[in-house]
């Protein structure tokens, strides 16, 4: 264990970053394969779009129970499980990809890990830094989805003229190897609990319940759009705009490098729950523009458009995890986050899917785009309410 | 009698809620109107509510400057520092006191009082319970206008005994 004199453990911090950005290459590693995929082995549109929305199904239950599990003393035998479990699933996903049903299991596996890091890696990370580098913890932690997109693009890009999409998938199993041996050589304290876990007496009130619910139908309505974006663009852009999926690659990676530049310093600007809410907003109001110049058919609109939208998405998703603070304040934070978290895994379930839906029905991307700019924006005026409920009586 | 001039401000965190409210609702009604440009039913009904959006916020910022003073002749209006309308407490001609929300929130003392007092040369100030110390301000109007014959309908009255004057 690496702890220096300002009690900050280094080795489980980073430990934590990159269980999660691991978590993140699990889900995003199908955005670039999957127009190749499609090619070789004609999935079903909408089944291929419950290959995300798997991830969502799994976290939505089992989030709960994660939350108690980390909470108790066996969290290096959990993560040594779920390790083995991804491992297991992508190679089984390598040799029998031609199925769909074996792809959709394997796909399940992944997801029981991608839900244990995703709250694992964050909660990891906030016990191990200290006072003073908790706000850089925060800051950083939240680009582990950004990091593990942009890993496996450009993998993607840089090796799979050679060696096909199944690279990706043998990242992953390099992944989960290599993290095996770090956990096996870490000393883990025990993590804080995600959940409420050993604290039944703290209870919302009727207004915070009220506050949380348009929180998490913001995080609801945004996660629908992000994740139908993140899994279905680079199938637009090789079927729609003709470009080679290499290079599709190379266009989706330009929000993706955007959201990581915007994440740290939205997580270190977040000192007063007002400026949090007053990011939250100006995200939701560069995202949901940029949907609106994407309908323009024009290339230096169509540029615009893709930083905005990784500014955007690199300031809303900060700013919502900082909201059950600014809302119920630090010591129900647990409690609030699991509820907006329900939010977040129903829109990463629908987003893939409905897109996948409307793919098949072969309603246009304008019409797409159109509705996605509708749905980033009803959250912007649920983010005034939000504001004006917490900050107008004083 | 008030013997020193008093003011009274919007309540300033209320009228920032108001206004990040205002222009969230004008964002997203931009959003609607250009997503929808295709579709004409759309379009129009989308513009309506950037239009509503858009007087909600440009209301609200009116707000900032907007000040009530009372002194021992009268009610005045000023924004921004100059005096937009003055009426005497004699030339007051009538005075309305109006609630607006559920009855619910009546129950709870919350929703929005707004009083409008007119003259004889149809001079108008009306101003609303975001004031700070909006109640104590009402009051004083009706004090002020108890000895001339002012038009005052029920509602009114009731309205003014839920905010503690005593008829």
């Amino acid at each position: 264990m690496t702890t220096k004199s300002d009690g900050t453990n280094w080795n489980l911090f980073f430990f934590g970053f990159f269980i999660a950005v691991y978590a993140a290459f699990l889900q995003f590693k199908l955005t670039p394969a999957l127009p190749e995929m499609m090619q070789l082995y004609s999935y079903d549109p909408a089944v291929a779009g419950a290959f995300m929305s798997v991830y969502a199904i799994i976290g939505f239950f089992l989030s709960p129970l994660i939350g108690r599990w980390l909470s108790g003393q066996k969290v290096k035998q959990l993560i040594l499980a779920v390790l083995v479990c991804s491992f297991v699933a992508q190679g089984v996903a390598i040799f029998a990809s031609h199925s769909s049903v074996i792809m959709l299991a394997s796909r399940t596996m992944e997801a029981i890990t991608f839900a244990v890091f995703a709250i694992g890696g964050p909660v990891i990370v906030g016990q191990a830094a200290s006072e003073k580098f908790r706000p850089l913890g925060i800051g950083i932690s939240s680009t582990w989805m950004p990091s593990g997109i942009l890993i496996s693009s450009v993998a993607y890009y840089w090796f799979a003229d050679d060696f096909g999409w199944s690279v990706l998938w043998y990242f992953g199993l390099a992944g989960a190897l290599s993290l095996l041996l770090w956990t096996v050589l870490s000393n883990f304290n025990k993590p804080q609990a995600a959940t409420t876990a050993g604290k039944p007496s703290l209870s919302l009130t009727k207004a915070e319940e009220i506050s949380l619910l348009l929180a998490t139908s913001i995080f609801l309505l945004w996660s629908i759009q992000f994740n139908a974006y993140m899994t279905w663009f680079t199938t637009y852009v090789t079927d729609t705009l003709g470009y080679h999926p290499v290079d599709a690659v190379w266009v989706f990676m330009l929000p993706v490098i955007v959201i990581i530049f915007a994440n740290v310093p939205v997580g270190l600007a977040q000192t007063t729950g007002r400026i949090t809410l007053i990011l939250l907003t100006v995200g939701l109001v560069i995202q949901a523009l940029s949907w609106v110049l994407g309908l323009y058919k024009n290339e230096t609109f169509q540029v615009i458009a893709l930083i905005a939208y990784g500014i955007g998405a690199g300031i809303v998703p900060a700013a919502l995890f900082g909201c059950p603070k600014a809302i119920v304040g630090s010591e129900k934070y647990a409690m609030a986050f699991s509820r907006m978290m329900t939010g977040r895994y129903i829109g990463v379930f629908l987003g893939p899917i409905l897109i996948g839906i409307a793919i098949r029905q072969d309603i246009s991307w304008d019409l797409v785009m159109g509705i996605a700019a509708i749905m980033t924006a009803i959250p912007l005026i649920f983010a005034g309410l939000l504001y004006k409920r917490l900050y107008s009586r004083s | 009698m008030p013997t020193e001039t008093k003011s009274y401000h919007y309540h300033r965190p209320g009228l920032h809620g108001d206004l990040v409210l205002g222009i969230s609702g004008l964002c997203a009604g931009l959003v609607f109107t250009f997503a929808a440009l295709e579709t004409r039913f759309l379009f129009f009904l989308f513009l309506v509510v950037t239009t509503l959006a858009l007087y909600f916020s440009a209301n609200s910022l009116r707000r900032y400057w907007i000040e009530i003073q009372t002194d021992d002749k009268g009610i005045k209006l000023l924004s921004r520092g100059s005096e937009k309308c003055l009426i005497k407490w004699s030339e007051v001609k009538s005075i309305k006191l109006r609630f607006f929300g559920s009855k619910s929130q009546r129950e709870k003392g919350k929703g929005t009082l707004s009083l409008t007092m007119t003259d004889q040369n149809k001079a108008k100030i009306a101003f609303e319970s975001g004031l700070v110390d909006f109640d104590e301000l009402a009051r004083l109007c009706f004090e002020q206008t108890q000895d001339s014959s002012v038009e005052m309908d029920a509602v009114s009255v009731g309205n003014f005994e839920a905010v503690g004057v005593r008829l």
